[in-house]
């Protein structure tokens, strides 16, 4: 999406489709351990791969959560 | 684990990049019928909302909270059943659902195509409210493991074809491997199918 690759779960458990243990050990709840992408820099990513980024999530962010069940916007 | 089961259609992507018939306020939206599957500590929930017409869908909305391939797989949904009878709309099946998006990844498909369920039960939801209930099937087979989207049925084959032990069944179909709600259940089922086939 936009020209960012990002993942919804580590590496390894990419064959899995449940939430990371390590987030909900860390005491997210599960639409949080369920809705999280991680993000890996690497050596050669500058200051302006992040600049970009952070001006790309957000407009996503808010379509996933017009759509989502999940998300109430505070209210219940 | 390859890297081509990952793989999604165009139609896939299209439907989750550009997804229709969106449900913005519910609030607002004056429903006949209104069926919500699933949960979210499994990972995917669906909410389905219909108007109905002289036993036509006229109009049917959505919200998912789910990955790429459930919010793709509800909007082709709600595309297929707008202006179809509802007879044949209460019989669609996740398949037609996939095969209208070009085939979705093979362990994307048992849990991310709720549609369908939403949709059923958005449908019983009209015939409840309009004094229609003998409308309303029995379903033949009844999901038990609701993260996994495994039916009774499926853990009654699994002990015909020999089927032991619930490790065993765990491990062929992940049943209770997310929110482990259903395990004890499985397990007495296996206990009862034992007894009928063993």
């Amino acid at each position: 999406m936009e020209g960012i690759a990002v993942s919804t779960g580590s590496a390894c458990s990419s064959d899995s489709l449940e939430p990371s243990q390590v987030l909900l050990s860390i005491g997210l709840g599960p639409e949080l351990a369920h809705g999280s992408i991680r993000f890996s820099l690497g050596r050669e990513n500058t200051e302006s791969d992040i600049d970009y980024v952070i001006e790309k999530l957000p407009p996503v962010i808010a379509k996933i959560r017009k759509m989502s069940t999940a998300y109430t916007g505070g209210k219940k | 684990m390859t890297a081509g089961s990952w793989l999604y259609t165009d139609k896939v992507k299209e439907h989750f990049t550009n997804p229709r018939n969106i449900l913005d306020d519910e609030d607002k939206y004056d429903s006949d019928g209104r069926g919500e599957v699933g949960n979210i500590t499994c990972g995917d929930q669906m909410l389905v909302v219909i108007k109905v017409k002289d036993n036509k869908i006229t109009d049917c909305k959505w919200k998912t909270y789910g990955c790429a391939s459930a919010i793709a797989s509800t909007s082709m949904m709600s595309e297929m059943v707008i202006g179809m009878g509802l007879k044949e709309a209460y019989h669609i099946k996740p398949e037609d659902i996939v095969k209208s998006l070009d085939g979705l990844p093979e362990h994307k498909i048992h849990c991310s195509v709720l549609g369908d369920r939403a949709l059923r039960a958005a449908i019983e939801d009209y015939y409840r409210r309009n004094g229609l209930e003998d409308e309303i099937e029995v379903e033949p087979a009844r999901v038990v493991c609701h993260c996994k989207n495994i039916t009774d049925r499926e853990i009654e084959d699994f002990v015909k074809n020999g089927g032991k032990t619930f490790e065993e069944l765990q491990e062929k179909t992940e049943i209770g491997t997310v929110c482990g709600g259903c395990v004890d259940e499985v397990k007495e089922l296996l206990h009862d199918y034992h007894h009928i086939y063993g």
